[in-house]
């Protein structure tokens, strides 16, 4: 029986072929008919009729074939699911409970997963995708797992590469706009001239940059994103042309990106070319990221031989620069490290993702054991019914067919329930992310995520009604008869299975439970580590950036600076301000080599790095970091240009054994640089987050030794009111 | 209808029977070829629509007791080719125990009554 009806089910598809071959084998059979006829005597014509007498209508018989193809098991199948329907009907409470403990099971798993494919699964939307790549180096000699991409990594490629079809370099920043009434802070990024033709971006006006943008001296240009055009221009299409201040140099606005690009999770509102002299490049500079489309059929390996051979020819091509030798650039060991650029896009928190889903996944398994159970009572209290009806002749599958139909129907309500709910569910997990989640716009129940829940819901419904089929399916008939409903679960085979499903769910459970306690466990501990500065609560951070023509030189700018931070402080609840330009957690990361004058160096080996801040007059105190030894930068440094820095605990302690010690010694960042004085020693900040290791740093006095530029600080005021609408 | 449907199906009954037993003894046929040799056999008792045959072979096919292959006549035409399986060669000899049982109790019982 099942047999023929899969080999109906086989041939659904294909009676436009059947019947073709039908008409073959009839006309064939018609001629050897006519043959055979004409051989006694007939002609031809004569011949013709008698075997289609003999044979009887084609296509007469042609429709009984169709018929006999055709699959007459959806009207039962209708109806035995109406009849179930019904049974359900009669016990709502249980029904109710079933569909409603899967519906949660089921939406968790719905919701968590649609969060997974629009992450983690759906492809990037730019042409010949899975050959973008992200174009790193790594250098164990300086302890740098990711080297970012440099100029003359970039003219190298483009001039030397034999595996990447393209290549360009980009990088975001913020891009401080003077045009109009009042100036604005813009997100902003660099790009070579072939990073937007490589992800198949066009203009919806003007054009994409050229080759030409980024040598230094053309005329300045910038393109501008959709919703910024829109924002602050209207919209106007004569826009193309027109001269913009942006970060302190008029722009001509020469093109508009279209609408929705966003390139690495972030939007760009503006974008700039990134200038290089092709005749000045020198070595290092690593202030990039790299994207490059391999050539068809190579390979990330192939590719990364590749780019070793390339940085071996960039060694003998390039200079060093100031106050570095190429030796230098050796001891670093650079070695290849590109990856698919998907990686970089998700990240992390692709793992994290996968727990999650692991996570709800044993939720539901836990609901399946429970449900297993309810199923199981239930067909039990149905024993004696099953056993009469097998003994009238029901056979096993018909009976097996019919619990498997209701656990499936059951999984199929609670599977519908669930995508409901998992649609609300992940407009929550959207709106209330507690972590930055990649590519957060591409997270919904779409129908891949409704397949998933189709098939989870079906797996689920077989696998909780197996159960009840293999332990009545083939009902011991006499048994069950004598024994009675009432009697039935008593036996002691009977509780073994459910025994069995409660042992499950208690070790899942117990699992789960471990699982979640561990993770708060591992995150109270997250929240008792020092962070190294007091009460953010009250902390009030802004970014301000001056433009580069806004003050005629560093002293004017320090100026600026102090007589800025002198009038927010005026402000009424605002006890302390001072400004930094690498705020705690937020990923900044500058870093360089240190060298101090009490120790020596082997010649040409780069010494460790050390994370480089610049700090300014009451940095530490209004951050709440405590002052180990010495004292804090005041104005006077800043304003006499005194080469002075602060520097951390823990680099103090790592050279001089105590913050004490370290008061007084001389520290530089090239040979060629003058000696800077360590004036003050302050307690570690766990820059980079409490699960990460605290960095050894040096806090610069602007404009002094190893200080960088400070146009750009973010501000930090301390006072009651911070975070509120009242500043 | 209902009759109409149980008459023929003690006839399709036969015919798959016969059909099988064709192919065992013969080997891979055609459906004429089948046709044929059940004409040959019956010796003109059993008329039929040779029609009638590709339906019992699709139905003997359905339940995995024949397979068909696409192969060339002795004429050099294209035809399809039906062959025995396994478990049709298993459904055989089912077959044939019980139709020897039935008819030898048949017989005895209609024996009896001439007796008496």
């Amino acid at each position: 029986m099942l047999r023929v009806l899969i080999s109906r089910l086989l041939g659904l598809g294909r009676h436009r072929r059947m019947d073709q071959e039908f008409d073959e084998e009839a006309a064939a059979h018609l001629e050897m008919l006519a043959q055979r006829f004409v051989a006694r005597g007939m002609s031809p014509e004569e011949a013709r009729g008698a075997a289609r007498k003999q044979f009887g209508g084609v296509t007469r018989m042609k429709e009984d074939l169709r018929e006999m193809r055709a699959v007459p098991a959806l009207e039962t199948l209708l109806r035995d699911a109406r009849h179930t329907l019904r049974r359900l009907a009669r016990s709502p409470v249980f029904t109710a409970a079933t569909v409603l403990t899967l519906a949660l099971g089921i939406g968790a798993n719905t919701a968590i997963f649609s969060v997974i494919h629009g992450v983690l699964l759906k492809p990037l939307p730019f042409p010949g995708r899975d050959r973008l790549v992200s174009v790193w180096q790594t250098a164990p000699g300086v302890k740098i797992r990711d080297l970012n991409p440099s100029i003359a990594d970039y003219v190298t490629y483009r001039e030397h590469s034999r595996t990447f079809e393209d290549v360009a370099l980009w990088n975001g920043f913020s891009i401080t706009v003077t045009e109009f009434a009042e100036p604005e802070s813009v997100a902003g990024m660099g790009v070579t001239f072939r990073l937007f033709p490589m992800l198949g971006v066009k203009p919806v006006l003007g054009r994409l940059f050229t080759e030409k943008d980024e040598f230094r001296g053309s005329p300045r240009v910038l393109m501008l994103g959709h919703g910024y055009w829109m924002r602050r221009f209207g919209g106007d299409p004569k826009v193309i042309g027109r001269r913009i201040m942006a970060d302190g140099a008029a722009r001509e606005i020469i093109g508009v990106l279209p609408p929705g690009f966003w390139f690495m999770d972030q939007p760009h509102h503006l974008v700039v070319p990134i200038l290089y002299d092709r005749a000045n490049v020198r070595l290092g500079g690593y202030n990039f990221q790299g994207v490059a489309r391999l050539r068809p059929g190579v390979d990330i390996a192939r590719a990364n031989a590749d780019l070793a051979r390339m940085i071996s020819i960039e060694m003998g091509s390039f200079p060093a620069p100031e106050g570095m030798s190429p030796k230098m650039f050796e001891e670093a060991r650079l070695a290849p490290n590109i990856r698919p650029l998907m990686d970089d896009l998700v990240g992390d928190i692709g793992k994290t993702l996968w727990v999650v889903m692991a996570t709800v996944g044993i939720v539901l398994l836990i609901a399946c054991a429970n449900i297993a159970n309810l199923l199981l009572a239930r067909t039990e209290a149905r024993a004696q019914e099953l056993a009469v009806r097998r003994a009238l002749g029901a056979s096993k599958g018909r009976i097996g067919w019919e619990i498997i139909l209701e656990s499936l129907i059951l999984a199929l309500m609670g599977g519908g329930a669930g995508a409901a709910i998992a649609a609300g569910m992940v407009r929550l997990v959207v709106a209330l992310t507690p972590v930055r989640l990649p590519r957060l716009d591409q997270i919904a129940v779409d129908s891949t995520a409704l397949l998933f829940t189709f098939v989870i819901s079906s797996a689920a419904g077989l696998a909780f009604g197996a159960l009840p089929v293999l332990k009545h399916g083939g009902v011991a008939l006499a048994q069950s008869l004598r024994a009675g409903g009432r009697n039935a679960s008593s036996s002691r085979h009977r509780h073994f299975a459910r025994n069995m499903l409660t042992a499950v769910q208690v070790a899942l459970a117990l699992v789960l439970l471990i699982g979640s306690a561990l993770m708060i466990r591992t995150f109270q501990a997250m929240r008792k580590v020092d962070p190294g500065f007091g009460d953010p609560g009250s902390l009030q951070t802004l970014r301000v950036s001056v433009p580069d023509n806004a003050t005629r030189n560093e002293q004017e700018l320090l100026r600026l600076h102090q007589n800025l931070a002198e009038r927010l402080s005026g402000i009424p609840g605002v006890s302390q301000v001072s400004m930094i330009n690498g705020l705690p957690m937020t990923g900044f990361m500058s870093q360089d080599p240190i060298l101090a004058s009490d120790r020596t160096y082997a010649a040409n080996q780069i010494p460790p790095l050390r994370r480089f801040i610049t700090a300014m007059p009451g940095t530490f105190s209004t951050l709440s970091v405590p002052l180990r030894a010495g004292r804090e930068l005041t104005w006077t440094d800043v304003h006499a240009r005194r080469r002075v820095a602060v520097i951390s605990e823990s680099f103090a302690r790592e050279y001089w054994g105590s913050a004490q010690a370290a008061v007084g010694r001389l520290i530089r960042s090239t040979v060629r640089d003058p000696w800077t004085e360590v004036i003050g020693v302050v307690s570690d900040i766990r820059h980079d987050g409490v699960d990460q290791r605290v960095p050894t740093v040096v806090y610069w006095a602007p404009g002094g030794g190893g200080g960088r530029g400070f146009g750009s600080m973010t501000y930090l005021l301390r006072g009651p009111r911070a975070g509120s609408e009242s500043y | 209808m209902g009759t109409a449907k149980e008459r023929s199906e003690v006839l399709q009954g036969t015919l798959d029977l016969m059909i099988l037993k064709t192919l065992e003894a013969l080997g891979p046929l055609h459906g004429y070829g089948v046709a044929r040799r059940i004409e040959q056999l019956s010796e003109e008792t059993l008329r039929l629509n040779e029609g009638t045959v590709y339906a019992s072979l699709l139905r003997l096919g359905q339940k995995g007791w024949i397979r068909s292959e696409w192969g060339v006549s002795d004429n050099n035409r294209k035809a399809k080719y039906y062959s025995i399986s396994a478990s049709g060669r298993k459904r055989l000899a089912r077959e044939t125990r019980n139709w020897e049982r039935i008819s030898g109790l048949i017989g005895r019982v209609l024996g009896l009554e001439s007796e008496g």
